[in-house]
């Protein structure tokens, strides 16, 4: 166990960011990460190239979610469409992350899975590509539709008309 | 990708890129994970442990089924009365057996001036017997000749079997058929069979013959090899 937290210690701050944003809240993140490192304890002994240990959690923790999401199905899946449930008291503002983090939990699995890696976790396409097991133009395309998608939700979310003036070059 | 222009969910990917997590979060993370991991290793011990004790439980009726096994046990003992047949009066044959406590058979040969009687006793010890017997024939046992040997019976077949009764060879080389009259009587005795009759005769080809006789039998079914 001691290794392990060795290990998990400098990478933990990248493993609850995309942990959260992959989840949608920071509750249900935790609840993510916290399934995925026990899993990923259990089968420490087996990695073999530590190096990559990042990679390795983070594999595990998109294995965790997709199967969550299976065994969930779309329970967690609200609708946004209606924003009433995002009224926020007077005098109180939600974060501008949390909105963001919400939209992100609209786009569809594998393009907010890209866009977290690129986006918050600052990697590259081509390490992308490897997480993804995907070619590097439908990463590039993955990231290309996120962001629209995104950008669609998070208007719906702040309630704001849709600046068409910004648009992905 | 980085060609891409400024829009306004970038300042909260911005934020959620710098976004720190709360004090004592990795601590309170792996406070779970080892307790997740000690439950999850505890139930498995506990399934292993389970296991592995099926399988010796198994492993243990299986070697009883089918291991042969071969013992010596004493069930009682044999106390040989000599004396001359003159002497037959003087011995009360009508109480014999109510007289002595776990006397399971008797039997009396007499070969000219000379009277033999074999006495079988079920779990009673050579010397305990030889007491009992001397106590019945009072101030006579000094006059006769006592010889008392314990009963051994020879146990095979399986363990199990050998457990439950329910596969036993009885064998004894050396005996004269009266004794294995007495071990046969004794040996159904303990069977939970009362014995009526049992007659054992060796013809000169050394074939044996016996002759059972019941008073009763068991509910359960015997199984018995005899072996001379």
């Amino acid at each position: 166990m001691k290794d392990f937290e060795e290990q998990l210690r400098p990478v933990y701050p990248e493993l609850v960011r995309y942990a959260h944003c992959m989840a949608g809240s920071v509750s249900d993140g935790d609840d993510l990460l916290q399934e995925s490192l026990v899993r990923a304890w259990r089968g420490y002994s087996r990695l073999k190239q530590t190096e990559q240990f990042k990679l390795w959690v983070l594999a595990i923790i998109r294995n965790t979610h997709r199967t969550r999401s299976m065994r969930n199905g779309i329970r967690k899946w609200v609708s946004l469409d209606n924003a009433a449930h995002l009224e926020q008291p007077e005098g109180l503002a939600f974060e501008e992350k949390e909105v963001v983090r919400l939209a992100l939990s609209r786009v569809p699995r594998l393009q907010r899975e890209a866009l977290v890696l690129y986006e918050v976790l600052g990697m590259s396409v081509k390490e992308i590509a490897d997480v993804q097991h995907a070619k590097l133009s439908a990463v590039k395309s993955r990231l290309s539709r996120g962001r629209a998608k995104l950008r669609s939700e998070y208007w719906k979310l702040s309630g704001k008309e849709e600046d068409h003036e910004f648009s992905v070059a | 990708m980085n060609s891409q222009s400024h829009e306004p969910f970038d300042n909260g990917l911005n934020e959620l890129k710098h976004e720190e997590p709360p004090a004592f979060h990795f601590e309170r993370t792996m406070a779970h994970v080892r307790q997740q991991a000690k439950r999850r290793s505890s139930m498995s011990s506990k399934m292993i442990r389970s296991a592995l004790a099926a399988g010796a439980f198994a492993i243990v009726v299986i070697g009883m089924l089918v291991i042969p096994v071969s013992y010596d046990l004493e069930i009682g003992s044999m106390v040989t009365v000599e004396f001359p047949v003159t002497e037959l009066m003087t011995i009360d044959f009508a109480n014999l057996m109510d007289s002595m406590e776990n006397l399971v058979n008797q039997n009396l040969n007499t070969s000219g001036s000379e009277a033999t009687l074999a006495l079988a006793f079920r779990d009673v010890s050579a010397d305990d017997a030889e007491a009992l017997v001397r106590e019945f024939l009072g101030s006579s046992a000094n006059e006769f000749e006592l010889t008392a040997e314990p009963i051994i019976e020879r146990v095979g077949g399986n363990a199990l079997a050998a457990i439950t009764g329910g596969n036993i060879i009885v064998g004894e080389s050396g005996m004269s058929d009266e004794e294995v009259e007495a071990l046969i009587a004794s040996h159904f005795f303990s069977m939970g069979a009362v014995v009526r009759r049992v007659d054992v005769n060796t013809d000169n080809s050394g074939q044996t013959t016996i002759d059972l006789e019941f008073e009763s039998l068991p509910e359960d079914s015997m199984t018995f090899h005899i072996i001379r």
